[in-house]
């Protein structure tokens, strides 16, 4: 591979956006995602069982459900180019390495946003693709086609992104674009989310091809719906045109990428605030506290990862809203409100000790040693308590065990939550406590997750009543005990 | 009279590896003293036990006589800490993040913002005051962190490597305020690689090698120490390949 070629340039770029992670971790990554694939792979049977001797032409339903199939990759797509143009043009902040470079800049943008969409297509080929295989090995080899609208998705949502990148980047510049692109990538997954539960609420599984406008597989709309029935012609003609928008979009806007890149590093010079110094006085705990609020609420990233680690409990409620019976309604709400306010003050305990980048300042101060911590949990517990008590005061309206069930077993979850939160943070600086072996921080997360289960259990049998809410609430607590212990081990 | 920084027999190992061996030293106030070694000699590490952010593993050492092992809090009222890497928050302004640590420290708002201003002109920070201090250059944020350090009018001043990243005009400003800090009573322990510093600057310079400290005194008593050799430069190296034989 010649240096400087577009090939040896794909090479770098392909090896920055898939390296994440420590080396030391890459064999459990890969047991992790050959399970994954696994368990994907097996979604394949059930289709491959549907579409045995199926029908070799399209039909009205069929064309609609690859219509949505294919507007749900694509928005997926579109969500993850988002999501990774902000990383490769404005986190990685090598452009101006790549660009004093005698490379054509063409050339380097043109890698770089294809790179982009190599990635957005390959996580959907990662996760589908084996389903679909298996569907192929079933059902016929024309059902690869499936794989071909994956890739055409893939290609139009890139396309999409790339534009709306543009876009903001001129509108907004590049520090609040990769706040904007964020939400927007969480909110159009989520929203996808959301279609499957919302159908399957309002209107039954039965009932949603009543509701469905009628499509004719002829017209244009039913192309998607050909090239998953293995018609090559289709295919051909759906790939080439998106693939031409692709690369018109890449050709048209690397430029534009190139001027904005050089720009971007006087635009991410934060102008000067002009408001007045306040808050900074009272006693030791208030200036902490003010600190811990003011760091958290001026990282836009941190608070973005808050709201997406709330928003993506959503979904999970609604489903499991929309399939509880109307007795058990409110113990259903009372599950759902301690999973998401146990997890919501989980989140925000790693947020404010994530926003304190200074240790050592404080460790340097003349303060009591716990006080900055002491601190942090305050700013944390303290919004997570108000919406437990505003979930609490509206569930007990209805319904008082509900209410009560919300106010003991959010509070403990909570606090369950934050302790786990808070030891692993502690627990990091003594890495070697480990062994060098799992990382703190996925301990943490699979102990935070049990502990939130057993109190979601605990909310649930509360609320309908049941005395054996002590024993998931016993667990719960024996967990985070568990939890400190194995932390606390000397190094 | 209480020295103003006395070590006594520090130890500080982390595994297996001792970075402090059995290190004493006495500094008197009003003094610059700078601590030179090769890399890993231990010097950070001193310093982040006088400074108690770590914990010794046996030793003594003393601040203006209060025993900061002891009583870690009352010896961290009177002493600041710069490390080379500048500890400020990029999400506060330079003006909030002096009124930030003088809270900490527990200075009285008046005096904290007559000080402030006073710091942030000293420095030629003060039109960029209300700017957050993530589009500061890597010199302005040394200049900030060094205006923080001094808000609370520290007895004892401990600097790593305090001129790294600084360009010529801010390491001559940074030299000056930090002579005149000696001269008002404050006594100013640092590291330093730049030995030209230490030549020009320094009452006393000790140099540290493998955790010990192989040899102190004034330049001049260094270089009696060492036979005679020309520059710090070579009493340094003279005086650490000597450890290291």
């Amino acid at each position: 591979m010649t240096p400087g070629s577009t090939l040896w340039l794909m090479k770098h770029e392909m090896r920055l956006t898939w390296r994440f992670g420590e080396d030391k971790s890459r064999p459990v990554r890969l047991l992790l995602g050959l399970a994954v694939l696994a368990l994907m792979s097996l979604m394949g049977v059930p289709f491959g069982l549907l579409l045995r001797g199926h029908a070799t032409a399209p039909n009205g339903l069929s064309v609609v459900a690859c219509l949505i199939a294919f507007g749900f990759i694509s928005v997926m797509s579109f969500s993850v180019a988002l999501a990774t143009i902000s990383a490769s043009f404005i986190d990685r902040g090598d452009l101006d390495l790549l660009l004093s470079s005698p490379l054509p800049m063409r050339r380097v943008l043109t890698v770089r946003l294809s790179a982009v969409a190599i990635r957005s297509v390959s996580v959907w080929l990662l996760l589908f693709g084996p389903a679909i295989l298996i569907t192929a090995a079933m059902a016929g080899p024309r059902w690869l086609g499936g794989l071909v609208l994956l890739l055409d998705a893939g290609l139009a949502g890139t396309s999409v992104a790339s534009w709306l990148a543009i876009g903001l980047f001129r509108l907004i510049g590049p520090r609040k674009v990769k706040t904007v692109t964020t939400l927007v990538s969480a909110l159009s997954g989520l929203s996808m989310g959301m279609i499957g539960p919302f159908l399957g609420r309002n209107f039954g599984a039965r009932q949603v091809s009543g509701v469905l406008p009628d499509v004719s597989p002829d017209s244009l709309l039913g192309l998607p719906a050909h090239v998953v029935y293995g018609d090559p012609l289709a295919g051909l003609v759906l790939t080439a045109f998106l693939l031409a928008v692709f690369l018109i979009t890449t050709w048209r806007l690397a430029p534009t990428f190139a001027r904005i890149s050089a720009r971007s590093e006087a635009m991410r010079r934060p102008s000067a605030g002009r408001a007045p110094l306040r808050g900074f006085g009272g006693g030791l705990f208030r200036l902490l506290l003010v600190k811990d609020y003011r760091l958290l609420l001026r990282n836009h990233a941190l608070l973005l990862q808050i709201l997406s680690r709330s928003l993506a409990f959503i979904p999970l409620l609604v489903i499991n809203l929309s399939h509880a019976g109307l007795g058990a309604r409110s113990a259903q709400i009372a599950l759902a409100v301690t999973l998401v306010l146990g997890q919501v003050s989980g989140a925000l305990v790693w947020a404010f000790s994530v926003a304190e980048s200074q240790p050592d300042l404080l460790a340097s101060a003349p303060i009591p040693p716990d006080l900055a911590q002491r601190s942090r949990l305050t700013a944390a517990l303290m919004p997570a308590l108000i919406f437990v008590l505003l979930a609490a005061g509206a569930v007990g309206a209805q319904n008082r065990l509900a209410g009560i069930a919300i106010l003991v077993m959010a509070t403990g979850a909570g606090l369950c939550s934050a302790a786990i939160n808070v030891t692993a943070k502690a627990s990091q600086v003594r890495r070697s406590a480990w062994g060098g072996g799992v990382r703190p921080a996925v301990v943490a997360t699979l102990t935070d997750m049990i502990c939130s289960g057993f109190w979601c259990g605990g909310a649930y049998l509360l609320a309908t009543g049941s005395i054996w809410c002590a024993l998931p609430v016993w667990l719960g607590l024996s967990t985070v005990w568990l939890w400190r212990e194995v932390t606390r081990r000397p190094t | 009279m209480n020295a103003a920084l006395a070590i006594r027999d520090l130890v500080k190992s982390y595994g297996g590896v001792r970075a402090v061996d059995h290190l004493s030293l006495t500094i008197e106030a009003g003094q610059i003293y700078a601590l030179l070694g090769p890399n890993g000699a231990g010097k950070t590490t001193t310093l982040r036990v006088v400074a108690g952010l770590l914990t010794a593993d046996s030793g003594a050492v003393s601040i203006a006589g209060i025993d900061s092992l002891a009583d870690p809090t009352a010896a961290k009222r009177i002493t600041a800490w710069l490390p080379d890497e500048p500890m400020v928050y990029d999400a506060l302004n330079a003006e909030e993040y002096l009124a930030f640590m003088a809270g900490l420290w527990q200075v009285e708002p008046k005096t904290a913002e007559q000080r402030a201003e006073q710091l942030l002109i000293q420095l030629d920070l003060y039109e960029v005051r209300r700017q957050r201090m993530g589009g500061f250059s890597r010199g302005m944020k040394q200049k900030a962190a060094l205006a923080g350090a001094l808000i609370h009018d520290p007895k004892l001043l401990i600097l790593d490597e305090p001129l790294t990243g600084l360009d010529a005009s801010a390491a001559r400003q940074v030299k000056r305020i930090l002579g005149e800090r000696a001269h008002q009573g404050c006594t100013v322990v640092m590291t330093t690689h730049i030995l030209d510093v230490a030549e020009r600057m320094a009452d006393r310079i000790g140099i540290i090698a493998g955790g010990r400290l192989r040899a102190e005194g004034s330049f001049d008593e260094l270089r009696t120490q060492s036979g005679g050799a020309g520059t710090l430069e070579d009493v340094f190296l003279a005086l650490t390949e000597e450890a290291a034989q």
